[in-house]
């Protein structure tokens, strides 16, 4: 016997650098990627010109043609659409014709929606993973062929736990889809929602638990206001997570936990001795005490 | 050494097997050249005796790693429905979605010779049913109802008939 075929013309769904990985490894298993569909492109940073997305970058580079239209899939030849991190719903009239399998980062039906990695990090969740789904017509609701567990220690990252969960994401994606994907089954247990973060929750609250405050900086994008302007916690530790909830600056402590780097308005980041000594730091100082003059979006 | 894999219209696949009733070191060497001929096969996952033209009830499969062989193997009981797109060496090229038991007990004997119990569901499920059925002179084709069976064989004729280098693997619904 031989195993059910592997699909032929695949079309690649995908927008962030997270999706890079998974749509070069089809590339590289001699899939057939007949064309690469990726959100418009956006305006960034300071020049404001438009920058094109992770996933059209690099499907150039591959020689891969590329459309900001999913209703392009259609007219592609194709047997199966892959979607990886698109951040788009997919209308019905295009799934009803084409069948796709989507790789969520979470073990569902727990983290299902936009921010997944960031909500099971927040929620202090020791384990997450990576399911390949067929895609329904509902946020995150499709049947699973298969999912692998990816385990969080109480120091990984945002960025850590994003690029495991690619690598393993990438190989069970590729492996599956050889051999001819197999059954999906429907999604056992209470489903979690992962909503986008939204800046305000991104606001380090110091009323907070060491440990709780310990994850969000985790993410990389937590930030406070320091004598009324923007300090941004790039990297910081919990070394008493018992200690009680503070907003005040000692040396470079905050109660539990230690500030590791930083980086303050319209600067790079910094280790936080270098930003201790340039900015003449007193004794003690209150975080977040101030409402910080402008707030740029990051 | 690895054998030619027989094809569809080759007598022998519609041929009943006869049960193994010695099992010695020839039979040894026969799994040793199914294995060599599965190798060799294009994406074969099992391979039963006379898909090289031996007619012994012996299947081989390479399945996550486990590589093993049964001997007159039988199928105790079987329940539930499975769906599966299925694929045949000896029908290259032609894949079907088709609906069998997804849950098997096998019964048979080890190469050592002794004896064995497999519960089986999902693709080994499906595997053990494939590759019994090639030791009854089963085809694929002939467990499709004939209006099935006619579309499946105009999809296997388009499939032979384009070169080989760009054959396409095609999947067929029969639904």
């Amino acid at each position: 016997m031989t195993p059910a075929a592997p699909p032929r013309r695949l079309v690649f769904f995908g927008t962030p650098e997270m999706a890079v990985p998974p749509l070069r490894a089809l590339v590289e298993a001699g899939f057939d990627v007949a064309l690469v569909i990726t959100r418009g492109d956006k305006r960034r940073g300071r020049g404001s010109q438009l920058l094109p997305s992770a996933v059209k970058a690099a499907a150039l580079e591959l020689g891969l043609p590329v459309s900001h239209s999913v209703d392009d899939a259609l007219g592609a030849g194709a047997d199966l659409g892959v979607v990886v991190a698109f951040g788009q719903l997919i209308k019905p009239h295009v799934l009803e014709v084409l069948p796709m399998v989507n790789l969520h980062f979470s073990l569902l039906p727990r983290w299902r929606g936009a921010a997944p990695v960031e909500r099971a990090l927040l929620a202090g969740d020791n384990e997450t993973g990576v399911c390949l789904m067929q895609l329904e017509a509902g946020l995150d609701t499709g049947p699973v062929y298969a999912c692998e567990v990816v385990r969080i220690e109480t120091t990984t990252t945002a960025a850590e736990l994003r690029r495991m969960l690619v690598d393993v994401g990438t190989r069970l994606m590729v492996d599956m889809l050889r051999a001819g994907l197999g059954t999906a089954h429907p999604q056992v247990g209470e489903p979690v929602y992962a909503a986008k973060l939204s800046a305000d929750e991104l606001r380090i609250d110091w009323t907070k638990s060491p440990t709780e405050i310990g994850r969000l900086t985790r993410l990389g994008g937590a930030w406070t206001s320091l004598r009324g302007r923007r300090l941004r916690i790039v990297a910081a530790e919990v070394v008493d997570c018992a200690d009680h909830a503070t907003n005040e600056l000692r040396g470079d402590r905050v109660g539990g936990l230690r500030l590791v780097t930083v980086q303050p308005e319209g600067r790079s980041p910094m280790p936080f001795d270098a930003f201790a000594r340039g900015a003449h730091l007193g004794d003690v100082e209150s975080l977040g005490a101030t409402d910080v003059t402008s707030v740029e979006s990051s | 050494m690895a054998y030619t894999i027989r094809t569809y219209g080759d007598p022998v696949l519609k041929t009943k097997a006869a049960e193994v009733t010695d099992i010695n070191g020839k039979i040894a060497r026969l799994v040793d050249d199914m294995f060599d001929t599965l190798y060799e096969s294009d994406s074969g996952i099992a391979l039963a005796a006379p898909q090289i033209g031996v007619q012994k009830q012996i299947f081989v499969w390479d399945v996550d790693d486990e590589q093993m062989a049964i001997i007159n193997p039988q199928i105790v009981e079987a329940s539930g429905e499975w769906v599966y797109d299925e694929g045949c060496l000896s029908i290259p090229g032609l894949y079907v979605e088709m609906l069998r038991p997804n849950h098997v007990l096998v019964r048979g004997y080890t190469v050592e010779g002794d004896e064995i119990e497999i519960e089986a569901s999902e693709l080994m499920g499906r595997l053990f049913q494939h590759e019994i059925d090639h030791l009854h002179g089963v085809l694929m084709f002939d467990r499709m109802t004939p209006e099935q069976r006619k579309e499946a064989m105009i999809e296997f004729r388009r499939v032979q008939e384009s070169p080989a280098t760009e054959a396409p693997k095609r999947r067929l619904k029969l639904q």
